[in-house]
């Protein structure tokens, strides 16, 4: 896997969305929380600690 | 009137199951393909039948299962589908062609003068689904001057230690021998599914596997499972599962696998197979061989053996004393009257690609005389008495036209 270092760095921090016809704005906006909340859980940050709103 | 050659049998149990299927939102392969091995192994009364996309793509995993390459024999049949002889090639191998006996199947005595140090599998072919006679191959394989011969080149022919059967069982799930039914009688038994087969996903096959001791045949089964999946640890169902997404590429496998939406067809036709199809298969057959019995000119299909069943797949009529040309004129006529016909097969020697490898039609003339006067007829369960007659005043009709005497000339009427 050294030999391919730009493919295991994409690999490794990627995440693939649900996505198709169906999904309406309230599903994409509970994936969306889902995943803000999965990256504040898996970087040990308080929920409400805003890190990374714009 | 329009009468079909073989159209899927499609009911209400069939739609519903596809419907359950399509509104499970699950399309490819999971529970229906696993409840169709089931159903399947259960039905013929074995322990492992794996599913995949179609009989060849099983006949071919199993050759590579078995270690087939560049340089091995593979003895088949010179009259059967293309597909069995396709399937050597791919790998590399050389197919070796037998001739037929009088049942259209493959002559076993024959076999014997075909088999070299370098014939590694022997695949017979249930034609229109009359068995083979499996007592004689599986004694042939197992003489010990044969045995001899055998020059095991990896593990797993070193484990069986001689020639591997593969039965193309493509025509054959339902027929039985010795009271057994067809999947039981080989090493490995492979049936087709196929849109026009008595049993159908619309495309698809299944692989039972029966490997005596001491294979593990649901290692086996496993192995042929993961192979027939790129080598793939986890299926698409299992890697939905939330976090369980992870999967490995253990062996550079196929992609052969069988969908759920063509499994939940053949589950449905599977449940009522016993029951229902294979009996109305068998009142058209016979009501066939009660009308064509009156005809001198008519050889019927073998379908009365004390140690065979078949399961009736095909009516393959053979017209006595014609030509190919008045076969095909035949087949003119009755096709003009709105009758589907066919014809199986054409041998392979016939075919572009074997004919251009060296195999000549000449060698195999039982073969040949099989096919150049062979009808196949429409067999299913949806033709009434009235299609039955229709049917065969057509082909009545169409030998009298072809032979050109006259219609009411009575001739061959017993």
């Amino acid at each position: 896997m050294d030999d391919y270092p730009v493919a295991y760095d994409s690999y490794s921090r990627e995440i693939s969305l649900p996505i198709y016809p169906e999904l309406d704005s309230i599903k994409i906006d509970f994936i969306v929380n889902a995943v803000a909340a999965a990256y504040h859980l898996a970087r040990h940050l308080p929920l409400s600690s805003g890190e990374g709103q714009g | 009137m329009k009468i079909p050659f073989s159209p899927p049998y499609i009911d209400d149990d069939v739609k519903r199951e596809v419907l359950e299927a399509l509104d499970s939102g699950w399309i490819t392969s999971g529970p229906k393909v696993l409840a169709l091995e089931k159903l399947v192994a259960q039905q013929i009364g074995i322990d492992h039948v794996a599913c995949c996309n179609s009989a060849t793509s099983g006949l071919m995993l199993l050759l590579h299962w078995y270690g087939v390459t560049r340089g091995d024999e593979v003895i088949i049949p010179a009259y059967t589908y293309s597909a069995t002889a396709l399937v050597v090639m791919h790998l590399g191998a050389t197919p070796v062609l037998v001739d037929s006996g009088a049942d259209f199947n493959v002559d076993i005595n024959k076999i014997r003068d075909k088999i070299t140090s370098k014939t590694k599998v022997i695949m017979p072919v249930d034609i229109a689904g009359w068995p083979c006679d499996y007592t004689a191959l599986d004694a042939l394989v197992n003489e010990p001057e044969i045995q001899k011969q055998f020059i095991p080149k990896n593990e797993t022919q070193k484990k069986l230690g001689r020639i591997l059967i593969l039965a193309d069982a493509a025509h054959s799930i339902g027929a039985s021998y010795h009271n057994k039914p067809i999947g039981n009688w080989a090493d490995f038994t492979v049936f087709s599914f196929h849109a026009v087969k008595n049993v159908t996903t619309a495309e698809g096959g299944a692989m039972c596997v029966t490997l005596p001791e001491p294979f593990k045949n649901e290692e086996v089964y496993k192995t042929l499972k993961l192979w027939s999946l790129n080598g793939q640890t986890k299926d698409a169902l299992a890697k939905t599962n939330g976090a369980g997404w992870k999967y490995d590429i253990v062996y550079p496998g196929f992609k052969m696998n069988m969908p759920d939406l063509g499994a939940a067809i053949g589950l449905a036709q599977l449940r009522k197979y016993e029951t229902h199809i294979l009996p109305e298969r068998k009142r058209v057959f016979d009501l066939y061989v009660q009308h064509f019995s009156k005809y001198s000119w008519v050889q019927l299909p073998p379908h009365n053996s004390e140690h065979k069943k078949s399961c009736y797949h095909l009516f393959a009529l053979r017209i006595k004393n014609i030509t190919e040309h008045q076969r095909d004129q035949m087949i003119e006529h009755i096709t003009a009257t709105g009758v589907s016909v066919n014809v199986h097969f054409q041998p392979l020697p016939l075919l572009t690609v074997f004919r251009e490898r060296g195999f000549k039609m000449d060698d195999y003339p039982v073969a040949y005389d099989s096919y150049s006067r062979e009808i196949s007829l429409p067999i299913y369960p949806e033709l009434d008495s009235i299609k039955i007659d229709f049917i065969v005043n057509a082909v009545a009709a169409a030998y009298h036209l072809a032979r050109h005497l006259p219609l009411s000339s009575g001739e061959g009427q017993g």
